[in-house]
């Protein structure tokens, strides 16, 4: 089983809720000590009720697309408070039907605010070299697998993803000679807020799934896995968690 | 919403030039195609702050049923 140390200081965004949540709670569980952001601050007050190491498990209320100029600099504050990081899980995203004949900017701005410019910059932030501890650091970014494979009404949702699945493989390569590593998980269908909205709209069916639907449990054992030193010879990768449904 | 600018928006949405008013049925509209089905969803939600099962929708069959979804 993959274990870290307090001394192993990760930033996961999207904390408050769904696949985030979990990713937060699984690194805590296994030791590290987790920074987690999010804006709703009920929810992530109830995240650390819920996690296993209260003492670790610091919350965070951050709108990360209020102004987005700033996140590094938000980043670097964080590390003032925490110490250099080993980590950061960039979960936060929304996910909103998007159809030609109902494209307008704001829409495209909002979506692409948060999954793809808020992802970039907080990353930003992180990279920096006061900011994490050097080799052995590691990002995990929260795609999805419409970002490879997109279907209706997903306009501005996939090619959002598509932009950070491409930004982060182009990163790693900046990166991968100072062994900080940094890959992509993009899951179909996962058990959380998000997917009863959505499977409400477009009737998604869990039998299109030999797998079954995933759990959240099945992002945050592989992000774990990507961000600890077991998977020091993977970077620039986008993996593709699909169920067996072969999207 | 004005009831008159909601059929104007709505045949936008449908993408269609036919006369529509709140008895039309929707099977009846040759654009009311799954596109269409999206973009509906998609307005009722941008527009309406209405989230819809899939149930729901199964129960749309006129533009009086979409107009009660949006409160009008
Ligand atoms: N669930 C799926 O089936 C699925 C599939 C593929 C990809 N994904 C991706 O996985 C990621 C997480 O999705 P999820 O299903 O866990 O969604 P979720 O349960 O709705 O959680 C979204 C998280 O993002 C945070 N967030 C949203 N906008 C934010 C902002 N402006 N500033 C700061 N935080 C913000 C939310 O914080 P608050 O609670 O404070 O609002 C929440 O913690 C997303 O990037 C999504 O695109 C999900």
């Amino acid at each position: 089983m993959i274990k870290y140390s307090l001394e192993d200081k990760i930033i996961v965004t999207g904390a408050s809720s769904g696949i985030g949540l979990e990713i937060a709670h699984t690194l805590n569980r296994q030791g590290a000590t987790v920074i987690a952001i999010g804006r709703n601050s009920q929810r992530l007050e109830l995240a650390k009720i819920n996690s296993s190491n209260k003492k670790h498990f610091y919350t965070e209320i951050k709108d990360l697309t209020e102004n987005l100029e700033e996140l590094p600099q938000y980043i670097s504050h964080l590390r003032e408070k925490y110490g250099q990081f080993k980590a950061l899980v960039y979960s936060a995203g929304i996910v909103e039907l998007t159809v030609t004949r109902l494209l307008d900017k704001n829409i495209i701005d909002r979506i692409f605010n948060i999954n793809f410019s808020a992802p970039l910059l907080t990353a930003k932030g992180f990279l920096d070299k006061k900011n994490n501890i050097g080799a052995g650091s590691s990002i995990v970014f929260i795609a999805s697998v419409a970002g490879v494979k997109p279907s209706k009404g997903q306009i501005v949702y996939s090619s959002s993803k598509a932009a950070l699945i491409s930004a982060s493989k182009s990163m790693s390569q900046e990166f991968s000679n100072k062994k900080i590593r940094i890959n992509c998980i993009s899951p179909a269908w996962v058990k959380t807020p998000v997917l009863e909205r959505q499977i409400n709209y477009i009737g998604v069916k869990e039998s299109d799934y030999p797998l079954g639907f995933g759990q959240t449990s099945d992002v945050a054992n592989l992000a774990s896995f990507l961000l600890s030193d077991e998977s020091k010879w993977i970077t620039g990768q986008n993996y593709i968690l699909d169920g067996g449904g072969n999207f | 919403m004005d009831k008159s600018i909601f059929i104007e928006k709505l045949k936008d949405v449908i993408q269609t030039e036919k006369d529509i008013n709140f008895n039309t049925e929707l099977e009846s509209i040759e654009e009311w195609d799954s596109i269409a089905q999206i973009s509906l969803l998609a307005f009722l939600d941008s527009e309406f702050n209405k989230h819809l099962t899939v149930n729901d929708f199964e129960k749309i069959k006129t533009v009086n049923d979409i107009a009660k979804i949006a409160g009008l």
